[in-house]
């Protein structure tokens, strides 16, 4: 909730401090809207695929329409961006994890498939359902092919190949950063 | 057609006399609803030692140091919840069952084993609760929230500091859904021998009942309705069992007939032709008066400012003691329960458990550590120095895309003062900043906003939202929202919350300086 603050003039938010981690993942992360269905999944994919590195925010996923999906973190994002980033200035991740969250952006430029190409939602899409699959023991690329294939009909061979590999070379990656650090 | 009639009113009656007799195997009294059949299956479930558990868990908590008679405890209430959800089921068999003549359009079939399923849900539907009721999963996930924020964070203060803010901190913690005692549940179905042997005899798959319980029932949202909606079995029972222990009347609602005006529709959610459950709009006055009567019941007894405060010390006495000994402590984390589920510390698992062992911690301290004071606070009931309450009418944030700035920020501003300047205020008062709480409560009629309409809801939004708010079928079979009906007093009211800030000081602390600190933080927020 956002009040005038008689004495500064500023705006001013009230957060509750369950939220703060979040709000920050949300901000770094570029998520500031919920308005389209394209925001929201955006949003959801981009955590999912922030926790699968080892951002700990905490949130259970479970497999609905669009693929991975966290209600407690729909819930969550409803109080936080409606609210803005405004008092989250003096905030933020340390270098580690900051870089977890840069690294998620970071995929979006991995998008390249050449045939058919993939919007940024699409893309973020698939890359988090593959994270969800890769967990439960589809770690080969045929079933991977086979599991998206059947759960997820609209992406191609292809696709799913050109997303399968950038999935594990940002896991790959993240995770030799973590064991640095 | 005679003889077609009566050959169908013989099945049926035969239908319903077997449902009679598997579901009476044994009668149990209940001072609410008089009798509570049960079947032989729910029998064996009743005995095993996990639902035996729920006897040492009380319902309502610290409520009780408010309301003495609030003692009744989890397997009641438990009970309670399989008559309900037994009522709702008999009456849609009659209803929607294999040989009535009225089913609907859609053709739905309700049958015995989904009778079965949801009963066995019913009843095993807190089996998974934590100690105190909902006070300890707040601190588990207090424990969790901390943990990480250090971790992770830059900006987090060390943890020494951080008894300063405890009080109010882990009183207004949000729970998170995904470690909360329903999936406690889940787990403790499908691990625990006893329970998930019987139900496999049963025919009844220990999975299916745990998604049942958690609301994870994307293909069966009649089921999560039944039990996770804003007219569910468990809040029913609640409202009524809770509020006749507590000795207020909030709960006198017209329970059958609400139950009887229950109906099975078919609609549209994201394009997918979905069933759900509607009530006709006969019930829509007593329905009002149940959300009413729960939302009197909330902001009059389960948020009452005296229990609201004693279960913040509680929790922050919880949090200190989990915290500062996690290495030897059994119960430290929630994996650490899991691991526990089948084992005789699962089955310890309960108030008289915990009691023993926060008193116990606590005789070890020192006579004016912050954990003394909490623990004298609780196991005395000293109570809690009450310095104000602020109760203010406010739109929900989830209203508008954007919130507006407040009109009238007394609210606000005592709310950001505590949270941002509470140091400081202590220290005006001359009080030690750690033995002042203030709890941030937020009563709502209905979780959707109004201008939801039934053709616009999502799946991807507010899954459970949506899919529990309470919908309503007119006379001309149309189905909308009850929260959207503008002629209804609920549309009137559910953009809004009843928001309260209560502020209290523990410990023995001199009544001019608690003056002193009303006084600061009246002239601060400009009340």
């Amino acid at each position: 909730m956002i009040f005038k603050d008689f004495l500064s003039n500023e705006e001013v938010l009230i957060m509750n401090s369950t939220y703060i981690s979040t709000a920050i993942a949300l901000r770094d992360l570029h998520c500031s809207s919920l308005d389209t269905l394209d925001d929201r999944i955006l949003l959801q994919k981009k955590v999912y695929l922030a926790q699968d590195i080892g951002l700990p925010l905490g949130y259970g996923y479970g497999w609905y329409i669009h693929g991975p999906y966290s209600t407690d973190l729909t819930a969550a994002a409803y109080q936080i961006i409606p609210e803005g980033f405004y008092s989250l200035e003096k905030k933020g991740f340390k270098p580690e994890f900051a870089r977890m969250i840069a690294k998620v952006n970071a995929l979006e430029l991995e998008n390249k498939c050449m045939e058919t190409p993939l919007s940024r939602v699409e893309w973020y899409e698939l890359l988090a359902s593959i994270a969800y699959w890769y967990k439960r023991g589809k770690c080969e690329l045929n079933g991977m092919i086979a599991k998206i294939k059947e759960c997820k009909p609209q992406f191609t061979c292809d696709q799913t190949k050109v997303a399968y590999n950038a999935y594990l070379a940002f896991k790959d990656h993240s995770d030799g950063e973590r064991s640095d650090g | 057609m005679l003889i077609w009639r009566l050959r169908t009113i013989v099945t049926e009656r035969g239908l319903m006399v077997d449902y009679s007799s598997e579901f009476n195997y044994k009668i149990i009294n209940d001072p609410i609803y008089g009798c509570i059949g049960l079947s032989q299956t729910e029998v064996r479930l009743l005995d095993t030692r996990a639902m035996q558990r729920l006897r040492r868990i009380r319902q309502m908590g610290f409520s009780s140091y408010v309301f003495p008679s609030g003692e009744h405890s989890r397997f009641v209430h438990s009970l309670g919840v399989l008559c309900i959800i037994g009522k709702m089921c008999e009456h849609l068999y009659r209803k929607y069952g294999k040989t009535s003549k009225r089913r609907n359009d859609v053709g739905y079939v309700f049958s015995l084993d989904s009778i079965r399923l949801l009963r066995a849900a019913a009843l095993l539907h807190d089996v998974g609760h934590f100690p105190f009721s909902h006070l300890t999963e707040n601190v588990y996930g207090y424990i969790e929230n901390t943990k990480s924020a250090q971790l992770m964070r830059r900006d987090v203060e060390d943890s020494s500091k951080q008894d300063a803010h405890l009080l109010s901190n882990i009183a207004n913690h949000l729970k998170q859904k995904e470690k909360d005692h329903e999936h406690l549940g889940a787990e403790v179905i499908m691990r625990d021998p006893e329970i998930s042997s019987i139900l496999e005899k049963a025919k009844l798959k220990p999975e299916d009942v745990g998604c049942i319980i958690t609301g994870d029932v994307q293909a069966h949202p009649i089921y999560a309705q039944m039990l996770h909606s804003s007219l569910d079995a468990d809040r029913l029972d609640y409202l009524l069992r809770d509020s006749r222990q507590a000795g207020v009347s909030f709960g006198k609602i017209e329970l059958e007939y609400i139950l009887r005006q229950m109906r099975i529709i078919s609609t549209l959610i994201s394009g997918v032709p979905t069933n759900l459950i509607a009530f006709d709009c006969r019930a829509q006055h007593a329905i009002e008066h149940f959300l009413m009567g729960r939302y009197f019941h909330y902001t009059q007894v389960v948020l009452h400012k005296t229990s609201m405060a004693f279960e913040a010390i509680a929790k922050a006495l919880i949090y200190k003691v989990l915290s500062t000994q996690q290495e030897t402590m059994p119960y430290r984390d929630y994996d650490n329960i899991v691991s526990d589920i089948g084992s005789d510390r699962f089955y310890e698992f309960t108030d008289d458990c915990f009691w023993q062992l926060i008193a116990s911690a606590s005789k070890k301290m020192d006579k004016n550590c912050f954990v003394k004071v909490l623990w004298e606070s609780l196991a005395q009931r000293k109570n809690p120095t009450h310095v104000l309450t602020i109760t203010d009418i406010v739109p929900k944030a989830s209203v508008s895309p954007v919130s507006k700035p407040v009109n009238d920020p007394s609210f606000f501003l005592t709310r950001y003062f505590l949270e941002n300047s509470k140091d400081e205020l202590a220290k005006e008062a001359n009080i030690d900043s750690k033995y002042i709480g203030f709890v941030e409560s937020k009563v709502s009629l209905e979780s959707i906003p109004s201008h939801l309409k039934t053709e616009d809801c999502r799946s991807d939004n507010f899954l459970d939202d949506v899919r529990g708010a309470i919908r309503i079928v007119d006379k001309a079979g149309k189905t909308s929202f009850l929260a959207s009906d503008n002629k209804s007093l609920i549309n009137k009211m559910v953009d809004y919350t009843s928001n309260s800030i209560d502020v209290f000081v523990i410990g023995d602390v001199p009544q001019k300086n608690i003056e002193k600190l009303k006084k600061v933080i009246k002239s601060r927020a400009l009340l």
